[in-house]
């Protein structure tokens, strides 16, 4: 008898069993394993590159895991000496970046002030992004300028991935590991103080001096008395954007700003000048020595009338304003640009600075606050 | 005697193994089911700690409202903005409204709070707002639904018109931004306005 109860019991219990595990298996398919203890392999490809001053190379970020898996979200510091390369624009390749958390090609000014681009990239699509162990997948991708053909290295920092396992909850624990890119033999990251403006190569020189709304002398410290700012070279002639660059500038004792910028043009032709600086609002510029007399920061002008000559080209723009205000480089001066003024009034760290600090005297304060309502009046980048 | 032999029948112990592998069945569904509603309680609460998406999820409100009853040709229409900041204390905010300007014309607008000022900007269709907090104070400025913003338009034809605040336009985005500099996209509405 106890034979017979021993039979039935382990019929029932290899019955629960094959019962649990079939419909498991018809319901969700053989068990896969989680990515617990898995590796991400993050790295430049190409992983090194060489490259003349003031040129334009592109990397992409490779992102190869040890396993296969299903890709939700990624975020990284890409981190590179800002007085030797100059970032210029991105490409988010996987998803697409977060808003508000991940940098664009918009934040040119802050990233290059601040010397690392924020990655933050999400797939918001049902699946996810399935990101293979075999060959990876190129996540993003960054255009950088050298500013000078020295050695210098580009390092990953706070990097996470967040991906999903197969019972659908989310992993994010992957053991990440970086390797840098080297630039021209590679170096270090040593922030140094800021050259006084950049080796050129293209067909025409602009030797070029500016004046910016607020600032009347030198600011009080280096960090403050340069910055990097856009030329964008626009053609009269054929009526698009012939070339752009991106220079930096730095400041006299009368805060009249110097800086010189390379581009490649045809010199037969007649130009207008775009010029955007890290906190102002872009300014049409179409003479080579202008001058406004409806009023400071008034200036207008419709047709480009600069001649470019090969070589050396004096434009003195110091007799106009460049006008401040669109602290946040998204084109116009709105209710964001506002607060970043109004919610730091009074702080002097470098951070705060780099964003709000308008007049560059080492404090947001009331005159910021005076430059960025008058701001509002302009409201729209010139184009 | 009879009993006894019956229950030791063959026949007889075939049925008490069918039965066992029936009621096993039975059990074994029945674990399946209770585990399967826990992965599924699992993955919910994956879903909810999967990045949040960031593309503009909305917080409080800005809404159009229509103060006049009866509006007529060359008398002026008046709405309003109700606002809603979900708890924030609010700087600064831009708002993006869509209108017939060749059916209606643009007058003016008008805080209701003195600590704000409105800037106001029209181009093609759209009238886009500005309103800053040009006081110092530390007062909150918190929105629990009150009329934040006076809007006058001058109704130059019949018909019915439509107002709505638009999310986003090119460069421009209807949004609050909070005395933490954060931008909250607030849930927005469309109008209808009836000229007679």
């Amino acid at each position: 008898m106890k034979k017979e109860v021993l039979k039935i019991a382990t019929i029932f219990l290899i019955t629960i069993g094959v019962v649990v595990w079939g419909l498991n298996y018809i319901f969700f398919g053989a068990p896969k394993s989680k990515a617990t203890g898995e590796t991400m392999n993050l790295s430049f490809t190409p992983a090194t590159a060489t490259v003349a001053a003031n040129a334009d190379f592109t990397v992409n970020i490779l992102a190869k895991p040890s396993i296969n898996t299903v890709l939700r979200g990624y975020t990284t510091h890409v981190n590179f000496d800002k007085t030797k390369l100059a970032f210029k624009s991105i490409q988010y390749k996987v998803g697409v970046v977060s808003a508000d958390l991940g940098n664009t090609t918009a934040h040119v000014a802050s990233v290059n002030a601040q010397g690392f681009i924020t990655i933050t990239g999400e797939d918001t699509t049902a699946t996810g992004y399935t990101l293979g162990a075999a060959n990876g997948a190129e996540i993003v991708s960054i255009t950088f300028t050298a500013l000078a053909a020295t050695a210098t290295t580009v390092t990953f920092s706070d990097s996470s991935f967040y991906s999903v396992n197969s019972d659908g909850t989310l992993f994010d624990t992957w053991t990440i590991a970086p390797t840098n890119l080297d630039v021209n033999g590679g170096g270090t990251i040593t922030p140094s103080p800021t050259p006084t403006g950049v080796v050129t190569t293209g067909n025409v020189k602009l030797n070029l001096k500016l004046k910016f709304q607020g600032i009347g002398a030198k600011p009080p410290t280096d960090a403050l008395s340069s910055m990097l700012v856009k030329f964008t070279l626009y053609d009269q002639t054929t009526g698009q954007n012939a070339d752009y660059d991106i220079a930096r500038v730095t400041s006299n004792e009368k805060g009249i700003w110097s800086g010189m910028s390379d581009l490649t043009v045809n010199t037969s032709h007649k130009f207008a000048l775009l010029v955007k600086g890290p906190q102002h609002i872009q300014k049409k510029v179409c003479d080579s020595t202008p001058t406004e007399t409806a009023g400071a920061g008034l200036y207008r002008c419709s047709a480009g009338n600069i001649t470019l000559v090969a070589g050396d080209n004096n434009l003195d723009f110091s007799g106009i304003l460049l006008l401040a205000g669109d602290l946040d480089q998204s084109g116009i001066v709105d209710s964001v640009d506002f607060g970043m003024v109004r919610n730091n009034l009074g702080k002097t760290d470098v951070a705060t600075l780099a964003q709000a600090d308008i007049n560059r005297d080492g404090k947001v304060d009331t005159q910021d606050f005076s430059l960025i309502i008058a701001a509002l009046g302009i409201r729209t980048d010139e184009q | 005697m009879n009993n006894k032999n019956m229950e030791n029948t063959p026949n007889n112990k075939i049925y008490v193994y069918i039965l066992a592998i029936f009621f096993a069945v039975f059990v074994g569904s029945g674990v399946f089911l209770v585990m399967n509603n826990k992965k599924i309680n699992n993955k919910e609460q994956a879903a909810t700690t999967v990045i949040t998406p960031t593309s503009m999820p909305t917080k409080g409100l800005i809404n159009l409202k229509n103060n006049s009853t009866v509006n007529k040709v060359n008398s002026p229409v008046n709405l309003s903005l109700v606002a809603d900041s979900n708890g924030e204390n609010i700087t600064a905010f831009d708002v993006v409204v869509s209108y017939d300007p060749v059916s209606m014309d643009f007058v003016k607008a008008d805080s209701n709070n003195s600590s704000f000022k409105v800037y106001s900007y029209k181009k093609d269709n759209r009238l886009t707002l500005t309103v800053v907090k040009t006081g110092l104070s530390g007062e909150q400025s918190v929105f629990k639904g009150e009329e934040i913003i006076k809007l006058v338009f001058q109704p130059k034809a019949k018909g019915s018109f439509s107002f709505k605040i638009l999310t986003s336009f090119e460069k421009e985005t209807t949004k609050f931004v909070s005395e933490k500099t954060e931008v909250i996209y607030p849930g927005v509405n469309e109008i209808m306005v009836k000229v007679n």
